[in-house]
């Protein structure tokens, strides 16, 4: 593609968003708060997209190849992040609630963190590669997409594997009869053992509330983020870093590393990829406005909740049980990709309106106006700009090989994502940055599966190096 | 190509403004920023005067 | 994936289409695979396999000779150390 063909693109893409906002905002003042899920959604895109942002190969490509660029970027972005949102949540702002922590939120990490080295990228990692017209990645999404809304009504045989306990807890919920909870194995788990899960934060397990001063920057930031998150790059540092750093500074084999070299060494590892830190700034930075931005419209309309909004518009299809719609209020991948499926699933006779995941939290609105998808959307918009720009869009087609990992991939981490309550992004990092510990239980099961993952790909690509190796010196 | 980018950069910045600030005036208003919570300022200080002013309505003259 | 010898300590590594981590994997065990001094020239199209590939070279010490993009398509040459 020539100069002036990327420029003409990079810029029928804006203006293209700026026309929807503007258009609807003139149509009706509500649509502003769609809008604002886009316009965030176009920064998360050119960020990820700029930094390489990939929370996948944070983990992988430590125990891949030792690189611990991206694991440094994922925690600055969680730092400033946490920084914003201690803000926000000090003066009652946040938009954020905690989720239930457990043992599930391991094994929904695991089963996340194997799907995304066998995907090549996490749910967000993938969204953003679409952007930079990787096909592989798009069949990533539909992969995670389809496999969700699937995963969520499975019912029938399924029933059978339900523990009684859980069973027996779901009924007791007393949930409306059009979800029927009887059916439906994730219903079952989500209402009979998720939610019997405790709800913590770093500032409630400190004494202090979220609300308050001291429980959002002493309790969540401090203790909650800061801490662990220095405290693992020091890990990280060790075993990844150090060992080059000190080859180069110190010349004479002899000198011994001082302390002072050492914290030059850490500072080093931080600022190693500038793109990574960058991108890792302004995204912290974004997702803490977004939450602020989506509250102060959430006050300016009188609503909890985009439901109510949409309802008032005339959209009354697809609203859940308790007239909701998923509307985070901040960034989230993986709902919103369940949401386009279940609805066509929905309009194709397949009934997705009796499981908890649609009926009774999220809703199956259309997806032109379901408010998270505006935001996915725009994210692809966001990174294809940014590729255009720097001349790294390149239209890819998958091979029979990327395609089955991709399917695969997407499958695993659809599920694992709906067993966490979330993905890399909602379950993780989110969550860790809001002072949730099940963020980092999540975090722990996703480094493990990325090991697994690792492992198995280790296995692979060494047994067909050394075929073609073999091959070639012959 | 930088410039481009700079261009889009303040697109993007001026809509984020518009959005801060149009997020940032009812939050002003209900009183979330200042602290406020549901005290709003909304008596009205009845002056002496006035007071005089309502009692001399059911004077019979 | 396609690992050739073009000529006499000159390697052709080529992995378009692929996504991570399956470049900087191959990269690497090419790399392993290398005699000191030979070259490896590099073939990808996912950016951001080449963050990794940078930093994975500084920390071995092969030394990348140069990198040409063009059109999404990055041509790297390391020269294995």
């Amino acid at each position: 593609m020539s100069e002036a063909k990327r420029k003409f693109w990079a810029f029928a893409i804006v203006a293209t968003l700026v026309l929807i906002s503007v258009a609807t905002y003139a149509y009706h003042e509500f649509y502003l708060y769609l809008s604002v899920y886009l316009w965030f959604g176009f920064i998360y895109g050119m960020c990820l997209q700029y930094g390489r942002f990939c929370f996948s190969s944070a983990f992988r490509d430590l125990f891949a190849v030792g690189v611990p660029r991206m694991a440094v970027g994922i925690m600055i972005a969680i730092a400033f992040f946490a920084l914003v949102g201690a803000f926000v949540s000090a003066t009652g702002l946040s938009t954020f609630h905690s989720a239930p922590i457990g043992l599930h939120a391991v094994i929904a990490g695991f089963i996340f963190g194997v799907g995304m080295c066998f995907a090549g990228g996490c749910a967000s990692g993938s969204m953003y590669k679409t952007g930079e017209g990787n096909m592989n990645a798009a069949l990533v999404v539909v992969s995670i997409s389809v496999t969700q809304a699937v995963f969520v009504d499975i019912g029938g045989w399924a029933n059978a594997l339900v523990p009684a306990s859980w069973a027996k807890s779901a009924s007791e919920k007393g949930l409306p009869a059009s979800i029927n909870v009887a059916d439906g194995w994730v219903d079952q788990y989500l209402a009979g053992y998720v939610w019997d899960q405790p709800v913590l934060s770093f500032a409630t397990m400190l004494g202090w509330t979220d609300q308050s001063v001291m429980g959002a920057f002493l309790g969540n930031f401090l203790v909650g983020v800061a801490l662990p998150g220095a405290a693992l790059l020091v890990v990280v540092y060790f075993f990844w870093s150090r060992r080059t750093f000190m080859k180069k500074r110190l010349a004479a084999a002899s000198a011994r590393p001082r302390l002072t070299d050492e914290l030059a060494g850490y500072w080093a590892m931080v600022v190693a990829s500038k793109r990574t830190a960058i991108a890792g700034l302004a995204l912290g930075i974004a997702a803490g406005l977004h939450m602020y931005a989506s509250q102060g419209l959430r006050v300016k309309y009188g609503v909890r909740n985009a439901g109510p909004l949409l309802e008032r518009m005339g959209f009354d299809f697809g609203l859940s049980v308790n007239g909701t719609v998923f509307d985070p209020g901040y960034w989230y991948v993986t709902t919103q990709e369940a949401q386009w499926v279940g609805w066509v699933f929905h309009k194709l006779g397949w009934n997705q309106m009796d499981n908890i995941f649609f009926g009774f939290n999220n809703g199956i609105p259309n997806p032109l106006i379901n408010p998270a998808d505006w935001m996915s959307i725009a994210l692809f918009g966001g990174a294809a700009v940014m590729a255009l720009l720097h001349n790294e869009f390149k239209f890819k087609k998958p091979t029979l090989e990327t395609a089955i990992w991709a399917i695969i991939g997407g499958a695993l981490m659809g599920i694992g994502s709906r067993l966490g309550l979330g993905c890399n992004v909602g379950a993780f990092f989110v969550r860790v940055s809001q002072g949730d510990p099940s963020g980092w239980v999540f975090g722990i099961g996703m480094v493990g599966g990325a090991y697994l993952g690792v492992k198995f790909f280790n296995w692979w690509t060494e047994r067909r190096m050394a075929r073609q190796f073999a091959a070639t010196i012959t | 190509m930088r410039n481009v980018l700079w261009t889009i950069f303040a697109i993007v910045g001026g809509i984020m403004g518009f959005l801060m600030g149009y997020a940032t005036a009812p939050m002003i208003e209900s009183g979330v920023l200042t602290g406020q919570g549901a005290k709003r300022a909304t008596k009205i200080e009845a002056g002496k005067e006035l007071e005089q002013f309502y009692k001399d309505l059911y004077k019979e003259r | 994936m396609k690992f050739e010898k073009m000529s006499e300590g000159h390697y052709l590594l080529d992995v378009k289409g692929y996504v991570c981590p399956h470049p900087q994997l191959y990269t690497k065990k090419a790399l392993e695979r290398l005699k000191p001094g030979e070259m490896l020239e590099l073939q990808f199209d996912n950016p951001s396999s080449g963050e990794s590939i940078a930093t994975m070279c500084d920390n071995t010490g092969d030394e990348i000779l140069d990198r040409k993009q063009e059109a999404g398509l990055f041509v790297w040459h390391v020269r294995k150390t």
